[in-house]
């Protein structure tokens, strides 16, 4: 090695050696990063369901709140709602395992004691400005979370009922449109089936993202599937009318475009429930699921649904699909002309299939089927006789 | 100090005592200017001046180091006595250790209790941080307040049970009995003068909805809007589309054109709007893409506006009585 080399050499290590001195030296280093506190990790878990952002709150709450007396107390319930989600996250790897039930049992015991400390040493004329109303809600999620899970989690619903009444006396919730609301609506129909209503709320949750998600894939095969595991959970589980046809109307449209004949039929449940009987629907959910709503899907579907049959050679359950909806006498106007006009097109399509395999009785048949919806349109509406746009 | 009064015993101690420095062999003040040698000195001053400083940082972090002692070797003289008398060392006082300043002291951020804010969709944790940021400067006077009271009370008793209002109005068995079990954790929760006032709480509650259920606080619109607005759509664009009647209804306002390109024009605000169809995806009642508006560049809030407004003239036209006085 020359000896220029050997200088080089020298000078690097020089530098390296003052380099690290500095590093050592220089007090802004030796003061740990400012990052995130416990509790926006514990936000990114809720965004994200990854078990990281828990270890990671599990850590930042020892040293964050070691500084401070003030904050220990809240720091109780916090800690406590983080080692209740660590053990949520282990039984779903093994939700047949007695000893994680047990715990997560626990833990859900332990939370709400923690809950109420902290509710109780709170000022009342103070609380609406107070953590309570946020921790209000995390713990309904936490709980639920757990209640769809678990396969005793009525045992649960006392404690949601004590937190709800606490909730809504102090109107901690928004009661018309909050998460909840959600549960408590249908809670009040459905006391003490948490496991129905957690199922449910569930599904809820997941539908909105699942409609929400713009491009067909993986992603949204995955949501769809799991509303539909929920929803079903829920149909099989839930005794109130209302909450059935919840259930039913999130597994039609879940099975529709894949499962065609089983959308249709939870479409009709759904909508048998309605008839004849009167379903109060109020609150959280009677904006998105109510009759109207219902009616409005099962008309939106009906025409690929019409193809479907078409398709599979069931040229007669068309017309007989058509007359189920209209014989419901809820359709308004446009509905009614709507599937009308759909009838009439796959019915008239039907007929020249069949004639074109030689059917000729059969074409006959469902050409009499046809008829009748030429009389519910206008007549200067029928198909074939009006010009297009 | 010694007294030698033997000569021999003087000479040894003496031989051994006297530093003799050796002179350097064959060293010019010309061959230090050579260019290899030079650099190669250099260097190594360069190099043994970055260790001097590490040490000298090291040891000034560490501590004082204490300089040592430089003793220099004196010449005894000898006195024609017979003796060696010893000159007595020169003690050099000890320089003082220099005052190095203490270590900065690594203030951790003073936690502020944060209001339970949940992330939305239009709400990331930066901004949390901000809030959070925000927070702990207006709260930090009451720190101050804190530690102030804490000091003043430290003579009163450690623990105070404090009283429990039973409410006149309703008493609830229940309700009693938990206020009285949890008015003794919070005293035992509690040091010295509570926890009550230390902290102000002023925060302006931030709990969007749909990060805990993932339900959009306006559910009304995408419902009502993808199924009503989906029938007046297939309406149009799906077979015979509309009837005479309902085109003279809608002329100047409505425009339909059917072709490669389907699309539909309404007139909103004054303006043409178009709105683009994607006829495939009508059928897709999971689907909201089956119309698009690519002209519009206002806000999501008006847009939906704008939607609702369409939907409704719309359903107004086509019969859809029943989407029509939902909206």
């Amino acid at each position: 090695m020359t000896t220029h080399r050997k200088s080089l050499w020298a000078y690097l290590i020089a530098g390296i050696i003052c380099f690290g001195v500095c590093i050592l030296v220089n007090p802004n280093a030796a003061r740990a990063q400012e990052g995130q506190s416990y509790l926006d990790y514990l936000d990114n878990y809720y965004k994200t369901y990854d078990v990281s952002y828990l270890m990671k709150a599990q850590s930042a709450i020892k040293s964050d709140l070691d500084s401070s007396a003030a904050l220990r107390f809240q720091g109780y319930y916090y800690n406590t709602e983080i080692q209740y989600l660590l053990a949520l996250e282990d039984f779903k790897k093994d939700p047949n395992s007695i000893e994680k039930l047990e715990k997560l049992k626990g833990l859900m015991l332990q939370l709400y004691s923690r809950y109420l400390d902290a509710y109780y040493r709170v000022d009342p004329a103070q609380i609406q400005n107070s953590n309570i109303p946020g921790n209000t809600a995390f713990l309904f999620k936490d709980i639920l979370m757990a209640a769809a899970l678990m396969p005793n989690a009525n045992s649960a619903a006392p404690q949601i009922k004590n937190i709800l009444r606490r909730a809504t006396r102090d109107n901690l919730y928004n009661t018309e449109n909050s998460f909840i609301a959600s549960v408590n609506d249908m809670l009040a129909l459905e006391y003490p089936n948490l496991f129905g209503v957690a199922n449910l709320v569930k599904a809820v949750w997941l539908n909105d993202e699942f409609i929400g998600a713009e491009q067909e894939g993986v992603f949204k095969d995955s949501l769809r599937t799991a509303v539909n595991y929920h929803a079903s959970i829920a149909s099989d589980t839930l005794s109130s009318d209302y909450g059935k046809s919840i259930a039913f109307f999130l597994l039609a449209e879940t099975y529709a475009g894949d499962y065609n004949d089983m959308a249709w039929d939870y479409f009709q449940k759904c909508i048998d429930l309605f008839q004849d009987k009167h379903i109060v629907t109020e609150g959280f959910y009677a904006k998105n699921y109510n009759r109207e709503i219902y009616l409005a899907t099962a008309v939106a579907f009906f025409p690929e649904y019409s193809e479907y049959l078409f398709e599979n050679g069931r040229y007669t359950e068309i017309a007989a699909s058509a007359n189920y909806l209209i014989d419901l006498d809820m359709l308004d106007r446009g509905k009614t002309e709507n599937v009308t006009k759909e009838a009439i097109f796959w019915g008239e399509k039907s007929i020249r299939r069949l004639q074109d395999d030689n059917k000729f009785s059969k074409a006959d048949e469902l050409f009499r089927q046809v008829q009748s919806f030429y009389d519910i349109l206008e007549p200067d509406a029928q198909y074939g006789t009006r010009s297009d746009n | 100090m010694q007294a030698y009064f033997d000569y021999d015993d003087a000479q040894l101690e003496f031989e051994t005592l006297v530093t003799r420095s050796t002179p350097t062999a064959g060293a010019t003040s010309n061959s230090l200017k050579n260019d290899t040698v030079y650099r190669r000195l250099m260097g190594s001053f360069a190099v043994t001046l970055v260790l001097c400083a590490l040490a000298y940082v090291l040891t000034a972090h560490l501590g004082s180091a204490a300089c040592p002692e430089v003793t220099e070797q004196v010449r005894k003289p000898v006195h024609q006595a017979g003796f060696v008398v010893e000159i007595p060392q020169a003690i050099k006082p000890k320089p003082k250790p220099k005052e190095t300043p203490p270590p900065p002291k690594i203030e951790k951020p003073k936690p502020v209790e944060r209001l339970r804010s949940v992330p939305d969709r239009r709400t990331d944790v930066s901004r949390q941080l901000a809030e959070r940021k925000t927070r702990e400067v207006k709260s930090a006077p009451s720190d101050r307040s804190v530690n102030k009271e804490q000091l003043s009370r430290r003579a009163m008793p450690a623990v105070q049970t404090p009283m429990v209002d039973v409410k006149e109005e309703t008493l609830n068995r229940e309700e009693a009995t938990e206020s009285l079990r949890y008015a003794a954790v919070d005293a035992a929760a509690d040091t010295i003068g509570g926890f009550a006032d230390a902290v102000t709480e002023s925060y302006s509650r931030n709990l969007p909805e749909e990060a805990i259920s993932h339900i959009d606080l306006d559910p009304y619109h995408y419902q009502m809007v993808n199924l009503c607005l989906r029938l007046c759509v297939k309406s149009m664009f799906t077979h015979s589309g509309i009837s005479q009647e309902e085109k003279d209804a809608s002329a100047g306002w409505l425009k339909i054109v059917r072709g490669d390109n389907d699309y539909f024009s309404i007139k909103y605000g004054g303006e043409w709007m178009r709105f683009d169809v994607y006829r495939n995806q009508l059928s897709d009642i999971s689907n909201l893409n089956f119309v698009h508006f690519p002209g519009f560049g206002g806000s999501s809030d008006a847009g939906n506006s704008m939607l609702e407004e369409v939907t409704r003239k719309l359903c107004s036209l086509l019969g859809y009585d029943d989407c029509f006085s939902k909206l």
